[in-house]
């Protein structure tokens, strides 16, 4: 099977996690050198995408800050794949008063209007790079962790699921090995897609000045910095800007051809089992 | 069906406990000191003094229960408690900014509705035309794009170069153009797609072959089979585009220097600024219940296969 759309995507996904990875050696300058007497700097060989108001190299700041991005909205995902397996996994299989506890509180969870919810836990917590990425998995596990529960549910009553259990299964067994992959192999396709989400999410905190702080290098505070510069820089506004929508287009595409090729595969498998 | 509405309306008033007890005890549970914070808001030295005399004066002294007891005895007659920050009554300050609010998100919610199911409809009908691309590439462009991003690229275009739009703040009707705009661009690409998709099914089911087969108008199907359950889904997914909308219009309020609730809650939260940050998860909170509420109702009464004491 050759997909050209999806070489693309992960060549463009590669070049990211590698520019994240080798920051260091790609970035010519740190991105944290102030250097007053050359600010706003023209694009020159020196400079690929001139300085800003500090005088700072804005390609090493991109680059820096693709690491910010990638960090934050991995750890969030990473957070939120975990309770929710946990959650879904044991309420779908326990059943009874457990699932419905716990199915509750993932209610009390999406009572409340998402970003509304994350400002909430900035609030309690406190600004900041790690209360964001904390906030912003609290606001998105329990959706996740209802539909764990529901493939759970579903698989359970499976013919191999019940074999195991025949045969003398250990629950945990079961669940790990029987399972689970089913499990992943969906929610991996769903967080895919979210992951852009997610990622505009803690843009939009640091913009608000609650998420990652100044002068971190990172593509929504970058963006917050060009502002007040608009009219006469609007360059030091576009770039960061268009590596968040870029990134998050990898993300979105990615997570759409994952599900297509999904989709298909269930299509033809249908009546197998 | 007004059975129905009243049970739904009671329902509310549990909700809201709970949300009103999970929002007051998760600020309690977090490593600030709503006394401390106080003091550092009035900008009095935190001296163990004046903390104990700040802790009576809140009540914090007060058993838990106690505590969470009066204030909701306070919040049902609107009473919130004073802002640390400002010292006056939070509800008052913020139902000053709250109207603005209101009206971008509905206004945003207007835009959504009128840019996404004509758009997905069209991009139906006419599915793999040229139209139907460049829709798709609209909901791809719409849903990667950071709105903040996007609403200083209309500041820039619109007001700085073209000059034909204020750039901030409220002056008269075309001030809320590029708010609005900023706001709707996500959801409007997301619904889109839901749109799309939903009308796609039910342009392809068997029943609008049959109809068709027994001569039935092509306009009558459109309208009255297809558009009408193929909205279904899109009715739905209103409510959850409402929730990212109110949730939105604070950063477009704090973009575009609009009088909302935006910059206020941000500076409560920064100031942790215990009072104002509960009167706002209420509000905001009750605001989203109530809209999903009016749009179950909607869904209820456009598909009565359900059945309203479920």
């Amino acid at each position: 099977m050759k997909d050209k759309g999806l070489i693309i995507l992960f060549s463009l996904l590669a070049i990211i996690i590698l520019s994240a990875v080798f920051a260091p050696l790609i970035a010519p300058y740190s991105p944290y050198d102030v250097d007053i007497t050359n600010k706003f700097a023209p694009v020159t060989s020196s400079h690929i995408l001139g300085t800003d108001h500090l005088g700072r190299d804005v390609f090493s700041r991109i680059v820096y800050g693709t690491r910010m991005s990638l960090i934050s909205v991995l750890a969030t995902i990473l957070i939120v794949l975990l309770l929710s397996l946990i959650v879904g996994s044991i309420a779908g299989f326990r059943g009874g008063l457990f699932d419905s506890i716990l199915m509750r509180i993932c209610d009390v969870f999406l009572t409340f209007p998402t970003f509304i919810l994350a400002l909430f836990f900035i609030g309690v917590l406190g600004v900041g790079l790690i209360n964001v990425i904390i906030a912003i998995a609290l606001t998105h596990w329990a959706w996740y962790a209802r539909i764990v529960r529901s493939i759970v549910l579903e698989t359970k009553q499976k013919n191999y699921v019940i074999a195991a259990k025949c045969l003398g299964s250990s629950r945990l067994k079961i669940v790990l090995k029987h399972i689970m992959p089913k499990v992943l192999s969906q929610v991996v396709i769903l967080a895919t897609l979210d992951l852009g989400h997610m990622m505009l999410h803690v843009a939009g905190l640091s913009f608000l000045g609650l998420g990652v702080q100044a002068p971190t290098a990172e593509w929504g505070v970058m963006i917050n910095d060009a502002a007040p510069y608009i009219r006469e820089h609007p360059e030091l506004m576009l770039y960061p800007g268009i590596c968040i929508f870029i990134t998050v287009a990898v993300f979105n595409s990615i997570g759409e051809k994952l599900r297509d090729r999904y989709d298909k595969m269930q299509y033809s498998r249908e009546g197998e089992i | 069906m007004i059975k129905y509405i009243v049970k739904r309306l009671l329902l509310i008033i549990p909700v809201m406990l709970a949300v009103s007890f999970i929002v007051f005890t998760v600020l309690r549970l977090g490593p600030v000191d709503p006394a401390q914070a106080y003091l550092l808001n009035s900008r009095i030295p935190p001296t163990a003094e004046a903390l104990s005399v700040t802790r009576a004066e809140l009540g914090l002294d007060k058993p838990f229960f106690t505590q969470y007891a009066l204030w909701l005895k306070g919040a049902v007659q609107l009473d919130f408690g004073v802002s640390y920050m400002t010292k006056r009554d939070a509800f008052g300050d913020l139902m000053y900014y709250f109207p603005t609010t209101l009206k971008v998100t509905f206004l945003a919610m207007i835009v959504v509705i009128i840019v996404s199911i004509p758009l997905g409809i069209l991009g139906a009908v006419k599915k793999d035309s040229l139209a139907d691309k460049l829709i798709k590439f609209f909901s791809f462009i719409g849903v990667s794009t950071p709105s903040f991003w996007f609403g200083f690229l209309l500041i820039y275009i619109f007001a700085l170069k073209l000059n034909i739009l204020p750039p901030f703040g409220l002056e008269g009707i075309s001030s809320w153009i590029m708010p609005i705009l900023t706001l709707g661009l996500m959801s409007s690409a997301i619904n889109t797609r839901i749109t799309r998709t939903s009308f796609l099914e039910h342009i392809n089911n068997r029943s609008v072959w049959y109809l068709k087969v027994n001569g039935v108008h092509k306009n009558t199907i459109m309208g009255k089979y297809v558009l009408k359950n193929s909205m279904l889904p899109v009715i739905t997914s209103l409510g959850m585009h409402f929730g990212e909308l109110i949730g939105g219009a604070v950063v477009v309020e704090v973009l575009f220097a609009l009088p909302g609730v935006g910059r206020y809650v941000v500076s409560s939260i920064t100031n942790h600024d215990y009072p104002v940050i509960q009167c706002f998860m209420i509000l905001m909170t009750g605001v989203f219940i109530i809209v999903n509420l009016i749009i179950d109702i909607i869904y209820v009464y456009l598909n009565p296969k359900i059945k309203y004491g479920a």
